[in-house]
């Protein structure tokens, strides 16, 4: 609300999307869905980009300076915890813990 | 230096370095997640040159500033985040507001991003 109401042009929220906490699927716990309509409801321009691939998270960014203008920048990564990791791919626990 | 930084994370596009980091006006990048301290610090923050790769050796020992969450004691981290809820994204909110403040001719919006004192130990007390 405050960013919207400043119309903050220089700031970029993203969001690590990996549908994990420390208790479990965060749609189990309390859902968190639709989550993207919610931040552009907040005044957030938002865009998608694979979070397991920094590179296209940088392409995103920079492009999105292109839209500076606007209210301010929000990022959607679609992620997987421990991704290419066997046993902790996508497992709660990892949220937290230490091998 | 900047093996992993450049390849894996936001560093790679971020206008900073340990050079220009107790300057005002450079991007700033608040890490709402605590528990990913170890990779912050390791992967990023050691790898750019912000303190001796050795410092983390000290990692949980007791006094370290080397800890289970980002702490501004560590060079290279603008503040202290862990409590999750996505707090990081508040005080990128005030960041920003203090520099588009400042940017408008308008003083005494800087204190948010202070520098505090200069810590270069990994333990016990600034040097």
């Amino acid at each position: 609300m405050t960013a919207a109401h400043y119309r903050l042009d220089n700031l970029v929220a993203i969001v690590d999307r990996n549908g994990l906490q420390i208790t479990g699927s965060t749609e189990d716990v309390v859902q968190l869905e639709p989550l993207e309509e919610k931040f552009e409801a907040f005044g957030f321009a938002v865009r998608r980009c694979d979070g397991n691939d920094i590179a296209d998270l940088g392409t995103d960014v920079r492009g999105c300076a292109i839209y500076a203008g606007e209210t301010e920048l929000g990022f959607w990564r679609k992620t997987r915890k421990g991704k290419g990791i066997s046993f902790m791919d996508n497992v709660a626990k990892w949220h937290h813990g230490v091998p | 230096m900047h093996r992993y930084s450049q390849r894996f994370s936001i560093y790679r596009i971020l206008q900073v370095t340990p050079n220009t980091f107790h300057n005002p006006d450079h991007d700033y990048y608040v890490q709402s997640k605590g528990h990913c301290a170890e990779a912050l610090r390791s992967v990023v923050l050691a790898d750019c040159g912000y303190f001796p790769p050795s410092d983390l050796d000290t990692l949980n020992h007791f006094n370290s500033h080397y800890i289970g969450h980002p702490t501004r004691k560590v060079n290279g981290v603008e503040q202290n985040t862990g409590a999750l809820n996505g707090h990081g994204l508040a005080f990128g909110v005030g960041g920003g507001t203090g520099r588009q403040a400042r940017s408008k001719g308008l003083s005494g919006f800087h204190s948010a991003w202070r520098r505090r004192t200069r810590w270069r130990v990994p333990i016990g007390k600034p040097g």
